[in-house]
C-alpha cells in the first residue's frame, strides 16, 4: 500500500462506493418534521384545522363507541362489551437465514434488491425496520459448547399485519426466498 | 432534477401543504439518513435528529433553490452543514467516537474490508471525513462539494487528497492494531 498515493486503485474505489446506502427512517421521524416544519411556519395553516377536523373526528368516534358501550350495558347488563374491534395491525419479525453463496457483485445486486423491496412495503406501511446482521455471533449468560442458534440468522425486518396470513404473504414477497434462504415469521408479543 | 420533482417543488412552495412536502421528503431521506448516519459515525439517533433539522432549514431555503443543482445534492448540503454545526457545538473531539458502536452499526456484508473501511472513516477528523464520504462514498463532485461545504472547489481537492492519505495510514495502521484515537 502506497501511502503517499492520494488515487484509489479501481476495487479501493469500488468498495467505498459500496459503503453508499440508504436507511429507512423511523416512524417518528416523518412526525417530527412535519411539527417542526409547522412550528417555523413551513405548512399552510390548512393543515391545523384538518388535524383538528381529524381530533374531532376521532373525539366524535370515542364518544359513539362510548355511548355504544353504554347502550350496551344497559341493554345487556353483565356484557359490556360492546362490538368486536377490528383487528389492530400486530408487529412481527422475519428472521433471514441462509441463502445461496453470493460473489461481490451479487451480493451488491442482491441489498439493492432488498432495498428496493423494502422500500416498496415501507411506502405501503407494511415494513417497519430492518437490518443486515454481521456474520459474527456473541452471547451471555449460559454459554454451551455450540455456536448460538442465532448466528444463523443474516438480518431481520421488522414488519406491520393485521394477522399471520398478511404476515406470511409480506414475507413470501420478500426477495430473500427467492435467492435460496429461509425467512422465520415470528409475532411479537404485546406486554 | 426530473419535471416532476419541478411541479412537487412549485406545488409545496405555492401550498406549503403537507401532502407534496411528504412527497419530496420520502424519496429523499433513506439517502439523506444513510449519509447523515455514515457522516454520524453510525449513530441511528444522531443521524434522525440530523436529518430532521436539515429538514427543516430545507423547507425554509426551498424558495432559493434555483434548481441549478440535483436535489439530493442540496439537501445533502444541509446535512453536511448540520452535522458540522452539532459537532463544533457538541464538544466532542474529532475522531473521538466509539468505533465498537460503529462496527455495530455498519452495514452489511460480510467482509472484513468493509468493516475496516467504515470504522476507519469513522475515525478521521471532521474535515476529512466529511470531504472523503461526499466524494468518494456519495459520488459528488468537487464542484459540488465546494457549495455544499461553502469552500473553494481547489480546497474541496486537496482536503480529499489529505483525506485519502489519513485513511489509506488508518487502514495500514492503527485500525488493524485495533487502536484508537
Amino acid at each position: 500500500m502506497n501511502l503517499e498515493n492520494s488515487d484509489w486503485t479501481e476495487a479501493e474505489s469500488a468498495a467505498l462506493g459500496a459503503l453508499r446506502e440508504e436507511k429507512i427512517p423511523g416512524p417518528g421521524l416523518e412526525k417530527n418534521v412535519l411539527k417542526e416544519l409547522s412550528r417555523r411556519g413551513l405548512l399552510a395553516p390548512a393543515a391545523a384545522p384538518r388535524i383538528r377536523l381529524r381530533i374531532a373526528a376521532a373525539a366524535a368516534a370515542a364518544a359513539v363507541f362510548a355511548l355504544g358501550v353504554l347502550v350496551g350495558s344497559q341493554r345487556s347488563g353483565r356484557n359490556a362489551a360492546g362490538p368486536p374491534a377490528a383487528p389492530a395491525a400486530a408487529r412481527y419479525v422475519l428472521f433471514l437465514e441462509g441463502a445461496q453463496p453470493a460473489t461481490a457483485a451479487e451480493e451488491a445486486a442482491r441489498v439493492a434488491e432488498y432495498r428496493s423491496w423494502a422500500r416498496r412495503e415501507a411506502a405501503a406501511g407494511k415494513l417497519l425496520a430492518g437490518e443486515k446482521l454481521e456474520p459474527s455471533a456473541h452471547e451471555a449468560g449460559a454459554a454451551g459448547p455450540e455456536p448460538p442458534a442465532s448466528a444463523a440468522v443474516r438480518g431481520f425486518f421488522i414488519i406491520a399485519a393485521a394477522s399471520d396470513e398478511e404476515a406470511l404473504a409480506t414475507a413470501r414477497r420478500c426477495p430473500h426466498a427467492a435467492h435460496g434462504g429461509r425467512v422465520i415469521v415470528r409475532k411479537i408479543a404485546v406486554l | 432534477m426530473s419535471e416532476d420533482e419541478c411541479r412537487l417543488v412549485s406545488e409545496y412552495l405555492s401550498r406549503r401543504d403537507e401532502k407534496s412536502f411528504l412527497e419530496i421528503y420520502r424519496r429523499h431521506t433513506p439517502a439523506l439518513l444513510g449519509l447523515a448516519a455514515r457522516l454520524a459515525a453510525g449513530d441511528g439517533s444522531e443521524a434522525e435528529e440530523i436529518v430532521q433539522e436539515a429538514w427543516a432549514r430545507a423547507a425554509g431555503a426551498l424558495p432559493s433553490f434555483l434548481f441549478r443543482s440535483a436535489m439530493r445534492t442540496w439537501l445533502s448540503g444541509f446535512v453536511v452543514n448540520v452535522w458540522r454545526e452539532r459537532r463544533r457545538s457538541g464538544g466532542r473531539a474529532e475522531g473521538d467516537e466509539d468505533t465498537d458502536s460503529v462496527a455495530a452499526a455498519a452495514p452489511p456484508p460480510d467482509s472484513v474490508q468493509r468493516l475496516d473501511l467504515a470504522r476507519a472513516i469513522a475515525a478521521l477528523p471532521d474535515g476529512f471525513r466529511a470531504v472523503l464520504v461526499l466524494h468518494d462514498v456519495e459520488g459528488f463532485t468537487h464542484e459540488e462539494i465546494a457549495t455544499q461545504l461553502g469552500i473553494e472547489s481547489g480546497t474541496s481537492k486537496s482536503q480529499l487528497a489529505r483525506a485519502r492519505r489519513a485513511l489509506r495510514s488508518r487502514l495500514a495502521g492503527s485500525v488493524a492494531r485495533g487502536e484508537r484515537r
